[in-house]
């Protein structure tokens, strides 16, 4: 594949990021409230027009403010095509009809909550607005929903189809998902500080949410832009699977193991699910392990979180504290463009 | 297209029946399958016609030999059968050393079982696991890729109404690029209560059997399907000694920005969707014979797709919806309506726009109205979405020559 250049992006989450400096010059970590990340929304006056404000629901509002901010942010505004991954949609709205339909005996229901459930309503709604008629996607495929826009971004760039995409995901965690998931032991049983996640040593995570874009380009609009090379995924994989894959993409960029100065783990602090990040630091001897989930929460989409993050610290050349293990101690970050988000 | 990419297998499962041999004698002797539900549970089962297909969930799980309390939802369960007809008829039941990728389509997911739980699960004490993952659309993609043993690519594309097209789409691109030997696109919907009441809240639930493209039509009928299409390189076909069906020859996705739910009326989006498909396929607007419409009978859709075909081909090949049999299915529609397209163009024939009267005033187009036999070389499908999320497919005959 050419290289993705990532022209801009903006993200709001359960940390500050949407002012992108706090968590890289500030130490402030926003910690979960009863097991939930929950994100902070902005002032939604700035993105979105009054009447639509009431209009949107709350999922609505925080995907098109991250949507709209990153465009704002691009030096580049004609987009060839908007591609969206969600996990599970809109959920309030999916329960809110759920509710309605048992709530008024299927008579006389409002259709919005229908509409807003729908899972392309976000594409749709940035397309209107910024008059972008394009090629238009949305995939909804659990915890690979955003790699499959920056998969789909890749083929439309390589086949010359387009020149700059809007990519982005999102997911929201309401109190109803939270406690039928906990019901599943999806959640830790005791209440977890973010920053003991992964000293807990116990089932279970932190629930999260998170809404993230991108403008991915084929050509460099600054020196320092940073690029994705490869992003593969694997269903189901066996070890000797992942060790391939890996594999394959260093050697067909050239580079050994040893050349990845950092490995970002989707890593979410549940005891029963540690065995991969053994294999990839063995692997990837040489890299730093960062670590992300204890500040996003789990949730289908959270790879974005990490790729933002990495995004942030490969262009600024700084770890935030907050990414190490608390058992480990930061390092100083040898330039190299190469990163590996693993989910 | 750089490579001529084909069709080389298909398999479907509507209201119509199961299988392609079924679907096309109810399509070729015009009988509808619209009927009040006997299976799903709603307050709104004799008040409209639905496409439901006539099994129970149970029986499915029996049909397959598949196991109770595991958590096969009925969208899966027609997606799994739907593929089983593809996968045989592209003749790929053993596909080792071929790149083989699943790009499924769906809009209501497990919903089909979560709505019936989805209290219990919030109010009562009880292990609802089984259906714990259903929620979401890549459950039903899961279980075809998992059931199948394919995992070299897998994903789901959910776009509303078309969601398959796209999927279809993906999978072209998928092998025309050289990332898949063969792309496997489709789509499943099962009838659920959320849609049912979602399209009665927006009022765009006929009474009566839709009536596509005429003046007095009064909305959808909705219904339940899958459908799945295997796509490959015509080399890729050839060599292992496989006829293909069709040449996939041109395709679009485009977003046409008007509105939430509604079309431009005056079929902006539509028109620019066509066209970007014939420019794609290198064809002109006189070498489509025949036009699966999207004709979903909404005031709407009908009035911008018939003035967009207008625009485009000036004097419109035959054109039809088949929804009028098989009521409107959702994330299956583009793929179902892909197979119908392609079934037209191996029988060279098209198919009868049902209960249709007078036309509309404004573009005052005529659908075909019986089912005959004519000469095609080039086909196109449409399907148009919520959120404006447009695509148009063309398939032409094998030994296609312009």
């Amino acid at each position: 594949m050419k290289p993705l250049y990532i022209i801009s992006s903006s993200c709001i989450s359960p940390q500050n990021t949407f002012d992108e400096t706090v968590l890289f010059d500030g130490n402030e970590v926003k910690t979960a409230h009863e097991n939930i990340l929950s994100c902070i929304e902005p002032d939604y006056k700035g993105f979105i027009n009054p009447v639509q404000i009431r209009r949107m629901s709350r999922a609505l509002k925080l995907g098109f403010s991250t949507a709209i901010d990153c465009l704002r942010k691009s030096p580049v505004k004609e987009m060839d095509a908007i591609i969206i991954g969600i996990g599970k949609g809109c959920m309030i709205d999916t329960e809110a009809f759920l509710h309605s339909i048992r709530d008024y005996n299927e008579t006389a229901l409002n259709p919005t909550h229908f509409i807003h459930s729908t899972y392309n309503q976000l594409n749709g709604m940035i397309a209107l607005d910024q008059k972008i008629n394009s090629y238009n996607v949305t995939y909804a495929h659990r915890g690979f929903s955003f790699e499959h826009t920056l998969i789909d971004a890749s083929l439309l760039i390589d086949a010359d189809e387009a020149k700059h995409v809007l990519i982005g995901s999102f997911d929201e965690m309401t109190p109803e998902h939270f406690f039928i998931k906990q019901k599943w032991g999806y959640w830790k049983n005791e209440i977890t500080d973010s920053k003991a996640l992964f000293l807990s040593n116990s089932p279970g995570t932190l629930a999260g949410e998170g809404y993230g874009f991108f403008v991915l380009g084929a050509e460099k609009t600054c020196a320092d832009q940073v690029s994705i090379l490869a992003v593969q995924t694997l269903y189901n994989p066996s070890d000797e699977e992942i060790l391939q894959a890996i594999q394959s993409i260093l050697t067909a960029h050239q580079l050994e193991a040893a050349s990845v100065d950092l490995l970002m783990l989707g890593n979410n602090g549940d005891n029963r699910q540690q065995h991969r990040d053994e294999l990839l630091t063995t692997v990837l001897h040489e890299a730093t392990p960062l670590y992300f989930k204890h500040l996003c929460g789990e949730y289908d989409t959270a790879s974005q979180f990490g790729f933002w993050l990495l995004s942030h610290v490969l262009k600024r050349q700084q770890i935030p504290e907050s990414l190490y293990h608390p058992s480990q101690r930061s390092d100083s970050l040898k330039r190299n463009q190469v990163c590996t988000t693993i989910q | 297209m750089n490579q001529k990419i084909v069709v080389s297998g298909m398999g479907l499962y509507t209201a119509l029946g199961k299988g392609l041999q079924t679907n096309f004698d109810s399509l070729s002797s015009q009988a509808h399958a619209l009927t009040p539900l006997h299976f799903l549970d709603t307050a709104h089962a004799l008040e409209f016609p639905f496409g439901e297909i006539k099994i129970s969930t149970s029986a499915l799980l029996d049909t397959l030999k598949l196991p109770r309390n595991k958590g096969y939802t009925r969208t899966s369960l027609l997606g799994i059968t739907a593929m089983q007809e593809a996968l045989a008829n592209a003749g790929i039941d053993r596909h080792a050393g071929l790149k083989v990728g699943i790009i499924n389509a769906t809009t209501v997911r497990g919903m089909c079982e979560v709505e019936k739980y989805y209290f219990k699960m919030l109010e009562e004490e009880g292990d609802f696991s089984e259906f714990s993952d259903t929620i979401d659309c890549a459950d039903c993609t899961h279980r075809l890729a998992d059931h199948f043993k394919i995992k070299d690519y897998v994903t789901t594309i959910s776009t509303a109404c078309s969601s398959s097209a796209n999927a279809i789409i993906l999978g072209t691109r998928l092998v025309n690029q050289g990332h898949l030997d063969i792309a496997i696109c489709g789509g499943t919907d099962a009838l659920t209560r959320f849609t049912i009441n979602g399209f009665n809240a927006l009022k765009n639930i006929d009474k009566q059997p839709c009536k596509p493209f005429d003046e007095a039509r009064n909305g959808l009928n909705l219904g339940e399907g899958a459908a799945y299409l295997v796509i490959e390189k015509e080399t890729s076909c050839l060599q292992r000694n496989h006829k293909p069906i069709a040449e996939m020859k041109g395709y679009c996705n485009f977003n046409e920005s008007f509105h939430a739910t509604a079309p431009n009326p005056k079929g902006e989006g539509a028109y620019q969707v066509m066209k970007r498909a014939l420019l794609k396929a290198q064809l002109e607007p006189n070498d489509i014979h025949y036009i699966n419409a999207h004709g979903t009978a909404t005031l709407t859709n009908d009035e911008s797709e018939a003035n967009a075909m207008k625009r485009l081909f000036g004097s419109v090949p035959s054109f039809s919806s088949t929804k009028c049999y098989t009521g409107h299915t959702l994330a299956a529609a583009g793929a179902v309506e892909a197979i119908f397209s392609i079934l037209a163009l191996e029988q060279q024939c098209v198919y009868a726009n049902l209960n249709f009267a007078n036309p509309i005033p404004d573009s005052a187009l005529i659908p075909q109205l019986f089912h005959e036999k004519k000469q095609l070389q080039n086909v196109m499908s449409n399907s148009f979405a919520f959120g404006g999320n447009n695509a148009s497919l063309i398939f032409s005959k094998m030994e296609s020559k312009r």
